[in-house]
């Protein structure tokens, strides 16, 4: 059974005042003075992301069964499946519509789709958004301007920010 | 002071019957012959969400406010009436940016009070750490709004920084940076490892530490506090009459904490305090919050420490995993084994939550987000995959009038450090 | 002739800067030395040019066009909007503005704002005083660049009076009737409610710093600021009536409307109080103008406190060294009253004016008497 923890609210009289003041400013020039940055200088370096981040879907045409499982379960309707023509019904995903929430990874018994680290991917209209079965298999186009990626690392409670050299983000690392 | 009062032959300007107020008729037209002021703040003024607040001002002085929110309305409750269960979690921890796990938490643990299934300890350390690491990123989110309110840009960015650990967290443990999705029925969607809690103990030191800078900087500075102090004061009894809920519930005395209460995940194996203030002013409705992190954070370190010493996986519950079933078959032919859940979900999902219904009835949780109650009510008709009806009320919605009550009396300036005291957040409220 | 007489008038009273006026000592060879003649005299003989260049040289001139006056004010506009950004950024874990020139830390970011303003497109909205709300921003380098008139930098002054330091003062007070007319012509709620705060804290901070530059004036036993930096050079001001260099400090804060006092275009409150409704160029005039009072202000308050030009003088500056060492004083001040930007939220209206009207008030009354007493002992 949780306590009572019952705060005092401070009234500021005039040495409290003066004090707070004083400590305001001296915050203020130690920062000033000793910066703590924690900016990620994007994209020039980027941030390390976890090996279950979830970014663009990878798709694996071989080990798909055509069940409809990710297209049933997506929430976002972002996952449709097309005829292709020998027969069997395979899926597009609308990124347009996509809120990476991955449940069709997991949804897939057969692990046929599967996690990149792309997430920051630009399309040049919203027809273009919709990505079919061959688009969906074809690599897509990378560009990237950065040289190395940044980890947030804490030692004793500061933050370290790590720098990483140039990292592969075309493959997440979970499976 | 005695008032004169001048017939003036003013009308308000014709447009203003287009803008459909949601104002009592007669209020324009009587404020522009008095010496009134009304002026709109929001729904594009920099001091506002996405909220539209009809000031009515006699000189500096607040006489009345009247909200007119429903700019971000997305009819959540009609569209989870369309999707599956399992649809539905995405969409409902939606309303509140930073908020999510707790959102979420509600949702599900309405569907397991329907199931009547329990969730694996494991599960319910991991859901504490996520739900008080959202209760920590939101009221950090929320110091940094009511900061630069007040006009301090340095109190924005640094709650902000110290948010990203936390979305940083997020994303080690689920994948994603604010909405997780994490928590299913029955669990969560994979287990967490040594690593990922390690840091997550070592980002609750680095708030700690950090916190402190803050506290000098923004949270005990003279400015703020002279500021905030005795500003829209909410009296014990008129913050019940007013159905205000969470930290700015207790920040008028009341102790009432839904964890307390109703306690759900782990809190009640968890020693923490109920952090209540007396005031009722809005330096007490902040201060009521930036010790609740100091709670959270002693909450997380003590969670993280526990589920280290436990075996790992085991993080769905087996009733939903079809294990039980197989279990007592084999108990019934003589052979006992404990009953273990799985540690991933990953591959499953469609198998354990695809074709899930409810038995008829109708399922009601409380769970207390960061900023209040939220409150989950599904009602099922037994046989389809969708909700029949399932009504969210959000705490935002239930401290507004509270909100808008408190401002009545304070001055112009006031309005926006009251809206960042209150953190309101109209996405949350409009649902 | 006319062209003659002016000419023969600059001529007699040049600024003295040796690098510029004087010959220079190009190389010495044993016992002869070779002097390059200086710029000035290069041109002493060409019609037009030599003319333009006397004037440039004038002394009231000078003042009025480098420093203390326009190029002064411009090159504290270009650097303190950027540095303010940049310090604003280190204390708030950030890098600021760094991507318009990398390798030089973005100073020209200045630079690239001011040319967006310019091109960026005047929007005069319907219901504005349009005449008003167009030459109101421009009117308003008026009451900034008169007080440059009397405030002198050490041997470069363009009007030498005993009135100096009442006189700046008293333009400087101008500045607010500008803003409270821009809010007028701008004719929006915003902007009516931000102008009228701006009177609401003039009269707040306004009798006060004056009763504290008064009490200065008073110790020094003169408003002329050459007689008033000569005092100082033992002590400086700060030292002998601490209670009006902080009076003096807290009014220039919140005349120029920097935080903690940053209320009258508060942009969370009133979005910029009055200048709501301005676009482009015009908004960028605005918004430098608190800026260029800033500087005044520093000006006056480091004559009246801190030794005005007194420095060490260096040789071959010239007349420019105690100008340079006022501006350097000027200009610390004047990033000292930009960092609290990091460090303060605003007051509420009615707390900034009731400290203006009872605390400052009564520390201003009694700097005056401290300054009364020194007058009286006669320490100076």
């Amino acid at each position: 059974m949780p306590g009572i923890y019952r705060i005092k609210v401070p009234s500021p009289d005039f040495p409290r005042r003066v004090k707070g003041h004083l400590e305001a400013i001296g915050t203020g020039l130690k920062e000033l003075i000793v910066p703590n940055r924690v900016t990620t200088q994007y994209p020039r370096e980027r941030r390390k992301l976890s090996d279950n981040f979830r970014g663009m879907l990878q798709y694996d045409i071989d080990k798909c069964i055509s069940c409809f499982q990710c297209a049933f379960a997506c929430p976002a309707n972002a996952i449709v499946m097309k005829k292709a023509p020998n027969g069997k019904y395979y899926p597009c995903v609308n990124y347009a519509k996509c809120i990476f929430c991955h449940f069709c990874v997991d949804v897939c018994s057969k692990g046929a789709w599967k996690a990149s680290k792309f997430m920051d991917v630009a399309f040049p209209d919203m027809e273009e958004m919709l990505l079919t079965t061959e688009k969906l298999l074809r690599p897509p186009e990378v560009e990237r301007e950065d040289e190395r990626s940044v980890e947030y690392e804490f030692r004793a409670g500061k933050l370290i920010m790590k720098k990483h050299p140039f990292e592969d983000i075309t493959q997440a690392g979970k499976d | 002071m005695k008032e004169i009062s001048v017939e003036l032959p003013v009308e308000p300007p014709v447009e203003v019957k287009s803008l459909f107020l949601p104002v009592p008729p007669g209020l324009m037209e009587e404020s522009y012959k008095k010496d009134e002021l009304v002026i709109f703040v929001g729904p594009q003024h920099g001091g506002s969400g996405h909220m539209r607040i009809i000031v009515r001002l006699k000189g500096d002085v607040i006489t009345e406010a009247i909200p007119d929110p429903g700019y971000v309305h997305r009819g959540m409750e009609k569209l989870a009436e369309n999707r599956l269960y399992l649809q539905n979690i995405p969409l409902l921890e939606r309303p509140a940016i930073m908020d999510c796990a707790n959102f979420n938490l509600g949702y599900v643990r309405a569907i397991e009070k329907a199931l009547d299934i329990e969730v694996p300890e494991r599960a319910e350390y991991i859901r504490t750490i996520l739900a008080e690491l959202c209760r920590i990123g939101t009221h950090l989110y929320d110091a940094g709004i009511l900061s630069v309110f007040l006009g301090h840009t340095t109190g924005f960015m640094w709650p902000f920084a110290m948010r990203e650990m936390i979305c940083e967290a997020l994303m080690r443990v689920s994948g994603a940076r604010i909405t997780a999705s994490y928590i299913v029925p029955g669990g969560v969607r994979r287990d967490v490892g040594r690593d990922v809690l390690e840091y997550i103990k070592e980002v609750t030191f680095f708030i700690e530490r950090k916190t402190k800078d803050f506290e000098k900087i923004f949270i005990m500075n003279p400015v703020t506090a002279a500021r905030l102090k005795d500003v829209a004061t909410i009296s014990k009894k008129d913050a019940i009459k007013y159905g205000l809920v969470g930290p700015f519930l207790r920040a008028c005395g009341v102790e009432y904490d839904t964890r307390a209460v109703e306690p759900y995940g782990a809190y009640d194996q968890l020693s923490w305090d109920v952090v209540v203030a007396d005031e009722g002013d809005s330096y007490a409705r902040f201060l009521v919050r930036v010790n609740e992190i100091a709670q959270s954070i002693s909450i997380i370190r003590q969670a993280v420490s526990i589920l280290r010493s436990m075996p790992e996986g085991n993080v769905i519950s087996p009733d939903i995993a079809g294990k039980k079933k197989k279990a007592k078959k084999k108990e019934e032919e003589g052979e006992e084994e404990e009953v273990k859940g799985p540690s991933d979900v990953r591959g499953k999902l469609y198998r354990y939550y695809g074709r899930l219904t409810l038995p008829p009835g109708e399922y009601t949780t409380v769970t207390e987000a960061a900023r209040g109650t939220v409150l989950y009510t599904i009602v099922s008709d037994g046989q389809s995959t969708v909700p029949y009806r399932l009504r969210v009320v959000t705490p935002g919605w239930l401290y507004l009038k509270g909100f808008m009550e408190s401002l009545k009396g304070c001055r112009l300036a006031d309005l926006q450090a009251v809206y960042g005291s209150f953190g309101y957040f109209p996405p949350e409220a409009d649902r | 002739m006319c062209y003659n007489e002016l000419l023969s008038m600059f001529r007699e009273n040049l600024v003295h800067i040796p690098f510029l006026t004087d010959k220079i000592l190009l190389f010495q060879y044993g016992g002869s030395a070779v002097y390059g003649n200086p710029l000035v005299n290069v041109f002493a003989n060409v019609p037009i040019l030599n003319f333009i260049l006397a004037a440039i040289f004038w002394r009231p001139l000078f003042a009025m066009l480098f420093i203390p006056g326009l190029v002064a004010i411009m090159l504290v506009l270009g650097i303190i909007i950027w540095l303010e950004r940049k310090m604003t950024a280190k204390v708030q874990w950030r890098y600021g503005p760094l991507e318009v020139s990398r390798p030089i830390g973005g100073i020209i970011q200045p630079l690239a704002d001011g040319m967006r303003y310019l091109f960026q497109e005047v929007i005069v909205h319907g219901e504005a005083h349009r005449p008003y709300f167009l030459q109101f921003p421009l009117i308003s380098f008026l009451p900034v660049l008169l007080p440059i008139l009397v405030i002198p930098a050490g041997a470069i002054y363009a009007i030498r009076t005993p009135y100096a330091i009442p006189i700046a003062i008293a333009l400087v007070a101008l500045i607010p009737i500008v803003l409270i007319a821009i809010g007028w012509a701008s004719n929006s709620k915003y902007a009516y409610i931000g102008s009228m705060r701006e009177v609401f804290m003039y009269f707040a901070y306004e009798i006060a710093m004056i009763i504290a530059a008064m009490a200065m004036v008073v110790a020094y036993g003169s408003g002329d600021a050459f007689v008033i930096v000569q005092k100082q050079s033992l002590i400086p001001g700060i030292l002998i009536n601490p209670f009006a260099c902080l009076v003096f400090f807290v009014a220039t804060a919140m005349a120029t409307a920097r935080f903690p006092f940053e209320i009258p275009d508060a942009d969370s409150e009133v979005v910029f109080g009055p200048f709501v409704e301005y676009t482009g160029i015009i908004f960028g005039v605005v918004m430098t103008l608190a800026y260029e009072k800033l500087y005044i202000l520093s000006l006056l308050l480091s004559i009246l406190f801190l030794g005005g030009w007194n420095g060490p003088y260096i040789v071959w500056l010239g007349d420019l060294s105690p100008a340079i060492w006022l501006f350097i004083k000027a200009f610390v001040l004047v990033v000292i009253f930009v960092f609290f930007r990091t460090v303060y939220g605003r007051y509420r209206l009615d707390q900034a004016v009731r400290a203006g009207w009872s605390s400052l008030l009564a520390l201003s009354f009694v700097s005056l008497g401290v300054g009364v007493c020194i007058a009286s002992a006669g320490w100076f």
